[in-house]
C-alpha cells in the first residue's frame, strides 16, 4: 500500500477520533443532565414550578429561582444594555481611530476577568454601598446582583455591538454622507438598522452570560434564603437557579432533593441553550447580509 | 468616518468659539452649568457624599434660568418657538423647588418594596441624567436646532455612555491593585495559607491554578484543535455537521455550574476531588471555546489556496499542515488562549471538592485534591465573620490579595492573546 496514503488516512482518523470523543463528551454532558432531572419531574409533577424550596420540609419549588434569575438577568440587561450599545456606537462611528485601537483591546482583556473577583468586589464594595444608598432591610439583593451582573455583561456587549456596527460596508454609509446627511443621521438612520441583528444578538449573549453567572450572584445575594414576597421585590435577596444549584448541591440527599437540582440545571440549559442559537442565526445573518454569501 | 471625528468636534468647537455670537452666550453657559451639574452628582455618587439640596437646587434653577433666557433669544431673534426648550426649562424650574423639600427617604414599601429611595440617590442621579440631557440639549440650542447640533448633542450623550463603560471597570482593577498590592510580599507568595487564612500565604492557591491551566492546555488544546479540523477540513457539509456544530454553539453558553454539577456526580466519584477531575472539567468546558475559535479561523483561509494546494498534487495532510494551519495559527492560539483563560479563572465548575491547602508540594496531579486560587478566594469569603477584628482584617487583606494575582494571571493570558492576533492578524 502507498506509505503516503495509509498515513493520510491514519491521521484522518485520529483527527476523527478527537472530533468524535468531543462530541460524545458534549452529548454525555446533555444525556445525563437529562436523565437525572427525571425523577424530579416525575415525583414533582407541576409542583416543580412552585415559589417555595426548602430541603427540610421536602418542598422543591424552582418557581421562585427562575423568577429570581430572570429579575437579576433583567436588571443587569437594564443597565448593560443601553450603556453598552452607547458605548459601542461611539467606539465604532465617533471615536478617532488611536481611541478606538486602545480601548478596544482593554475592553476585550476586561471581560475575562474572574467572576469570582467581580462577586468578591461586589460583596465588599457593593453591597454596602447599596444598603446605605436604598434603605434597605439588607444590603445583599437581586438589585446589588443586578448590578454586578450589568457592569458584567458591559464588556461583551460594547464589543458585539462595536464589531456588527463595524460589519456595516463603507459604501452603505457613504452613500448617506453623500445625500447631505449628518453623520450622526448616518448613524441612526442607516448604520444602526443595518446592524440591528447584530446588536440584538450582543443582548442574547448578555442575557446568556447574566443568567448563568454562579459565583458573583451566589457571593453578592445569599443563596438559601427563600425567595422574596411579594416576587418583584428586588431590594430582597432571594435564589437564582444557579445560586440554588451552588447553595444546596454540596450537602444535598440523593434522590428528588438532588434531581431537583439537576432540573434546576435543564432549565438554566434550555434558557441558554436557545439564547444560543438564537445569537448563532443573528451572527450568521450579519455575515450573510453584508459579504454577500 | 475613520478621519477622527473628534478631532473633527473639537477643530469646529475651537473655531465655533472665536465665532460666538453674544447670543448664543447663554447656551453656552448653558451647556457648562449642565455639565458641572452632571460631574458634581457623578463624584457625590462616586465619593458617596451627600449632598446639600440646596446645591442641587441652585444647579437646577441656573440650567432652567438659562434655558428660559435662551428660549427667549430664539424667539425674539429667530422668530422661532421650541417645545422641548420650553419644557426642559419648567421641568428645571420645577425641580429646582422639587428638590429643597426632598424628605430624606422616599419610602417605596407601600409599593411593595423593602426599600426606599434616599434624597443621596435621588439627588447625585437626578443632577447627573438632567445634567447630561440639558447638555446635549444646551448644544441643540447653540447651533440654533440644526442638523449639526443635534449631532454634537448625542455625541454628547453617547461619550457619557463610554464613560460609564469604562468607569466601572477601571474601579475593579484600581480597587484590587490598591488593596492588594500592600499584602503582596515574598511570604505571600511562598508560604501556605494558615489559621483559616488570617496567617500564611497563597502558595497552594498559584500552584494549583498554573497547574490548572496546565492541565487544561494539555487536555483541552489538542482535542479541541484536532476536532476543529476535523470539522472544518474533512467532514463534509451534512446533516451529522449541522447538529454536531449546533451541539457545540449550544455547549458554549451552558453556565459553569452545570459543569459543577457533571464533575460532582460523574467525575468525582471515578478520579476523586483530585486536579485531574478539575482540569477534565474545566477542559470541557473550554472545550467549545477552543473548537470554536479554531473553526472560525481555518474558515478564515480561502478555498482558492487549499484548491492551489491540492492541483499542485499535494495530499489533503500535506495542505492543511502547510498552507492552511500556518496562516491561521495567530486566530488558533488566541482563541486557544482566551479560552484556557476562561476556563482557568473558572471557580463554580471545581467549587464542590475543591479544598484550601495543598496536601504536599509538588503536587502529584492524579491523586492529590485540588485547590485554586479562585476557590480560596471564595472560602475566605465565606469564612469572613470569624473571628475578632485583627483576624477579620488580615483575612481580608489576603483576599484582596489573593484576588490581585488571580487577576494578574488571567489578564496576562488574555494580553498575551491578543497581543498575538494584533501582531499577526492576516485577512485574505
Amino acid at each position: 500500500m502507498n506509505p503516503t496514503l495509509s498515513r493520510e488516512n491514519v491521521i484522518k482518523y485520529i483527527l476523527l477520533a478527537a472530533a468524535s470523543f468531543s462530541v460524545f463528551i458534549i452529548f454525555l454532558i446533555f444525556i445525563y443532565l437529562f436523565q437525572k432531572s427525571i425523577p424530579a419531574f416525575q415525583e414533582l409533577g407541576w409542583s416543580i414550578l412552585s415559589r417555595e424550596y426548602s430541603p427540610a420540609s421536602d418542598r422543591y419549588g424552582l418557581g421562585g429561582a427562575i423568577a429570581g434569575s430572570l429579575l437579576v438577568t433583567a436588571g443587569a440587561l437594564t443597565i448593560s444594555y443601553p450603556l453598552g450599545i452607547g458605548g459601542g456606537i461611539f467606539l465604532s462611528e465617533i471615536a478617532p481611530v488611536w481611541v478606538r485601537r486602545m480601548l478596544k483591546p482593554i475592553i476585550e482583556v476586561l471581560a475575562g476577568i474572574p467572576s469570582v473577583i467581580y462577586g468578591f468586589l461586589g460583596a465588599v464594595l457593593l453591597v454596602p454601598f447599596a444598603y446605605n444608598a436604598f434603605d434597605m432591610l439588607q444590603g445583599q439583593s437581586y438589585f446589588a446582583g443586578g448590578i454586578i451582573l450589568g457592569v458584567m455583561t458591559l464588556p461583551i456587549i460594547i464589543s458585539i455591538s462595536d464589531d456588527s456596527l463595524k460589519a456595516v460596508p463603507r459604501d452603505v454609509k457613504d452613500a448617506s454622507l453623500a445625500l447631505g446627511a449628518t453623520r450622526w443621521t448616518t448613524t441612526k438612520k442607516i448604520t444602526f438598522p443595518a446592524a440591528s441583528s447584530g446588536i440584538f444578538a450582543a443582548a442574547t449573549l448578555g442575557v446568556g452570560k447574566a443568567i448563568g453567572e454562579t459565583m458573583a450572584v451566589l457571593m453578592i445575594i445569599s443563596a438559601t434564603t427563600n425567595a422574596p414576597m411579594p416576587w418583584f421585590d428586588f431590594f430582597q435577596a432571594g435564589p437564582t437557579l444557579t445560586a440554588l444549584i451552588a447553595g444546596h448541591m454540596g450537602e444535598s440527599a440523593p434522590g428528588v432533593a438532588r434531581s431537583a437540582l439537576f432540573a434546576a440545571g435543564v432549565f438554566l440549559f434550555l434558557i441558554v441553550g436557545t439564547l444560543a442559537i438564537i445569537t448563532d442565526i443573528m451572527q450568521q445573518r450579519v455575515i450573510k447580509k453584508f459579504r454577500g454569501r | 468616518m475613520d478621519d477622527g471625528g473628534m478631532t473633527a468636534v473639537h477643530r469646529r468647537l475651537r473655531s465655533g468659539i472665536r465665532q460666538v455670537q453674544p447670543s448664543q452666550i447663554p447656551s453656552l453657559v448653558a451647556l457648562l452649568v449642565s455639565i458641572a451639574a452632571a460631574a458634581v452628582g457623578f463624584t457625590a455618587l462616586a465619593k458617596t457624599i451627600e449632598l446639600d439640596p440646596v446645591i442641587a437646587a441652585g444647579f437646577f434653577l441656573v440650567m432652567g434660568v438659562l434655558f428660559v433666557m435662551e428660549e427667549i433669544r430664539l424667539f425674539l431673534i429667530d422668530r422661532r418657538k421650541s417645545v422641548r426648550l420650553l419644557l426642559y426649562a419648567i421641568t428645571m424650574l420645577v425641580l429646582a423647588y422639587l428638590v429643597t423639600g426632598l424628605p430624606a427617604v422616599i419610602d417605596l414599601r407601600h409599593l411593595g418594596f423593602t426599600a426606599g429611595l434616599t434624597r443621596f440617590i435621588a439627588i447625585s442621579v437626578g443632577l447627573i441624567l438632567f445634567g447630561i440631557i440639558g447638555g446635549a440639549l444646551a448644544i441643540c440650542a447653540f447651533h440654533n436646532f440644526r442638523p449639526i447640533g443635534n449631532q454634537q448633542g448625542a455625541y454628547l450623550v453617547l461619550l457619557f455612555c463610554l464613560f460609564l463603560v469604562l468607569y466601572p471597570l477601571a474601579v475593579i482593577i484600581g480597587e484590587v491593585v490598591i488593596n492588594g498590592a500592600p499584602g503582596l510580599s515574598w511570604e505571600f507568595m511562598t508560604q501556605d495559607i494558615r489559621d483559616l487564612g488570617t496567617k500564611g500565604g497563597a502558595l497552594s492557591g498559584i500552584v494549583g491554578t498554573l497547574l490548572l491551566i496546565a492541565l487544561i492546555f494539555l487536555i483541552a488544546v489538542p482535542l479541541g484543535i484536532c476536532a476543529a479540523i476535523y470539522l472544518q477540513e474533512y467532514a463534509g457539509k451534512h446533516f451529522l455537521t449541522r447538529i454536531i456544530n449546533t451541539a457545540v454553539t449550544v455547549l458554549r453558553g451552558v453556565p459553569s455550574i452545570v459543569f459543577g454539577l457533571f464533575a460532582f456526580a460523574v467525575f468525582e466519584p471515578i478520579f476523586g476531588a483530585s486536579f485531574l477531575t478539575g482540569g477534565l472539567i474545566l477542559s470541557v468546558y473550554a472545550l467549545p471555546m477552543i473548537i470554536r475559535a479554531s473553526v472560525e479561523a481555518l474558515k478564515g483561509i480561502p478555498d482558492e489556496l487549499r484548491e492551489g494546494s491540492l492541483a499542485l498534487g499535494a495530499s489533503k495532510w500535506q495542505t492543511i499542515r502547510r498552507v492552511v494551519l500556518p496562516p491561521s495559527l495567530p486566530g488558533i492560539i488566541t482563541g486557544v488562549v482566551l479560552g484556557v483563560g476562561e476556563a482557568a479563572g473558572e471557580t463554580a465548575p471545581i467549587m464542590f471538592f475543591a479544598t484550601l491547602r495543598l496536601s504536599r508540594m509538588p503536587p502529584n496531579p492524579l491523586t492529590d485534591s485540588i485547590t485554586s486560587l479562585q476557590t480560596h478566594l471564595y472560602t475566605l469569603f465565606g469564612m469572613r465573620g470569624l473571628g475578632g477584628a485583627a483576624d477579620k482584617a488580615a483575612r481580608m487583606q489576603n483576599a484582596w490579595s489573593i484576588a490581585l494575582v488571580l487577576l494578574i494571571i488571567i489578564l496576562t493570558m488574555n494580553i498575551v492573546a491578543l497581543f498575538i492576533r494584533e501582531k499577526y492578524r492576516q485577512e485574505f
